[in-house]
């Protein structure tokens, strides 16, 4: 098999049983890769809230060197929109799932104590850990068992105390990123007392054109390297024509640029190696929080990172607050617009109604519409990114599936990216799903 | 085609993003119809506030100067990578195929007309091929 590994790994938390099981090729063949595998597999697994399994997937080109070829999808039951839900996973963890020899994780049970998960290429270990560690330290903990030069290559996806506090925020961080709209994920985990899952794997990926595939990735990157300045401007442009000053104060102030796994674009900032909140964050802090501040947005983004709390959903949550407070529903609380110290105040609360997340509140006192309106504005936003680009929405669901990021249709053209999947696994995109996008 | 005697690689790690790709581009020239950045002559080390791509230094004869030796900048300076790391030692194999342990050493893409696939993907600028005439500080 070319490109895919075709092989899942189920881990049953409970009994400590691990299997390697071959995936159909027909599975992969209709529903290729990321989320649209992972809810795919989710139904087959009959998930649900009891049995409340855990599915990764990584996209059928990640790993391969294919520009942006990064992502991996993570599905599970949503108990409140009762339904399989899945969130994407940026940066280097898909690639390495990959590398274990993997296309897919299926975790199952409940760890009898706090533990992580340590996957290599021949081996599974279930190991315990302190679940007060924030998302940093227990990065600290899992790659300090090990020697430099092989923990330089461990990836992770870890909880943080968020977790703890039962808060449906919780959030997921890949090695020190916070995964935006990964809530609810990270209450998954802690249910089932998984502090992290820990990867490092030498596996290799098997393509079936190499030289082609060679070949389109460096004509790729060539022509990325001649319109780099102009791709940068227009996309300057089109963040100026958002009017989000906060942007620009965030990513001009002593920053490294960081990119996920084979991407070029590096649209990712560190300062100090810490992460910088990006553009969908600093969108939501400032237009849902009023948050314009560079000093505010970056301390309430540090506090996510620490407790581990997905700064969508919250920024969705505290929007939901004020719009209940605002129609007496519920007691006025310290968070006012542009407020962040209040904010971040509540956060710290275990008790605070905030921790019920944006779909509890609204199912809960019945704000459904305006939660609705609040996800479609951030979603049009992010949309308007991508208003020249045709057939968008189905477009980024190939991508997802794919394994590749949305950006990337910014600057490479749509064809090369399918031609890319067809050089990789020696098979044709079929046509539906080419048309229908994810089909999950 | 790149003589390494005559030429260094330029390392800038303020332009390294820890992408990746030099990784790869390295290890799919090599091993033909896989990609595994563990067969890769380069390794992106990830240290506290930088990722530094690390070369693995050709072996030269006893006789011959070390020939593998890379230019590391780091802020303002530019380092003899040497002190930096053994990996870029042209006399001991740090990096090592994971399965067979046989030795894996840069051989500066010698047998590709384009040059070194690493610094051809590396589209931060941080990897660069010079001729080995600058001004470097050693220490
Ligand atoms: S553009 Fe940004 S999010 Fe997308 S793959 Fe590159 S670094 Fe990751
Ligand atoms: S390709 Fe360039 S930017 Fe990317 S990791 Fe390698 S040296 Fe760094
Ligand atoms: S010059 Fe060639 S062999 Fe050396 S590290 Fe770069 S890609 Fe690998």
């Amino acid at each position: 098999m070319f490109g895919w590994q075709g092989k899942a790994l189920r881990i049953n938390l409970s009994n400590g049983l691990v299997r390697t099981e071959v995936i159909d090729e027909a599975l992969l063949a209709d529903y290729v890769g990321g989320c649209a595998l992972a809810k795919q597999i989710a139904r087959l697994e009959d998930i649900s809230a009891q049995n409340n399994k855990l599915i990764l997937a990584s996209g059928a080109l990640t790993g391969t060197a294919v520009p942006t070829a990064a992502f991996c999808g993570l599905a599970s039951y949503d108990q409140i929109r009762e339904d399989v839900t899945c969130c994407s996973l940026l940066y280097h963890f898909g690639p390495e799932l990959k590398a274990c020899g993997y296309d897919v994780l299926i975790i199952e049970g409940k760890a009898s104590k706090w533990s992580y998960l340590f996957i290599t290429e021949d081996k599974v270990e279930i190991v315990p850990i302190e679940p007060e560690l924030s998302p940093l330290e227990t990065e600290r903990v899992i790659r300090g068992k090990f020697k430099k030069w092989y923990s330089n290559d461990i990836r992770t996806l870890c909880i943080g105390k968020a977790a703890l506090m039962r808060s449906a925020l919780t959030g997921l961080v890949t090695d020190g990123l916070l995964v935006n709209r990964s809530g609810r994920f990270g209450q998954i985990f802690a249910e089932k007392r998984l502090k992290a899952i820990a990867l490092r794997g030498t596996e290799e990926i098997k393509l079936a054109k190499p030289s082609q595939l060679q070949q389109l990735v460096t004509d790729m990157l060539d022509s990325f390297r001649e319109k780099k300045q102009t791709f940068f401007e227009a996309i300057h442009a089109k963040f100026v024509k958002i009017d989000l000053p906060l942007l620009w104060e965030i990513h001009h102030h002593g920053i490294e640029k960081r990119a996920c796994f084979a991407c070029p674009i590096a649209c990712l900032h560190t300062r100090k190696n810490k992460f910088l909140p990006n553009f969908t964050v600093i969108f939501c802090f400032a237009r849902l929080l009023g948050i314009d501040r560079q000093e505010d947005a970056e301390r309430l983004y540090n506090l996510c990172i620490d407790l581990g709390i997905d700064p969508v959903g919250l920024s969705l949550a505290a929007r939901c607050l004020l719009e209940l407070e605002a129609a007496g529903k519920i007691a006025k609380s310290h968070f006012r617009l542009g407020n962040t110290a209040g904010l971040m105040q509540l956060l710290k609360d275990k008790k605070a109604i905030i921790h019920k997340g944006n779909v509890g509140l609204a199912k809960e006192y019945g704000l459904e519409a305006e939660c609705e309106n609040l996800l479609n504005i951030i979603n049009k936003q992010w949309e308007q990114i991508f208003s020249n680009i045709e057939n968008f929405s189905e477009k980024r669901q190939v991508l997802n599936a794919l394994g590749l990021c949305d950006y990337a249709l910014l600057i490479f053209p749509y064809a090369d990216l399918i031609k890319a999947f067809s050089f990789v696994t020696g098979k044709e995109l079929d046509k539906t799903f080419l048309l229908a996008g994810n089909r999950a | 085609m790149i003589d390494p005697r005559h030429y260094r690689m330029r390392v800038d790690t303020n332009k390294c993003t820890g992408c990746r790709h030099c990784e790869m581009a390295c290890s799919m020239v090599h091993n033909q119809d896989k990609v595994n950045y563990h067969r890769a002559r380069i390794r992106v080390i990830a240290l506290e506030d930088r990722f530094l791509p690390l070369i693995a230094g050709p072996y030269v004869s006893e006789t011959e100067e070390c020939a593998s030796k890379k230019l590391v900048q780091i802020g303002d300076k530019v380092y003899d990578q040497c002190i930096l790391c053994r990996a870029s030692c042209p006399n001991k194999s740090i990096f090592k195929e994971p399965d067979s342990g046989i030795p894996l050493k840069c051989d500066f893409c010698a047998f590709r007309e384009e040059g070194p696939a690493c610094v051809q993907v590396c589209t931060s600028g941080a990897l660069e091929i010079i001729k080995i005439e600058e001004e470097v500080e050693e220490i």
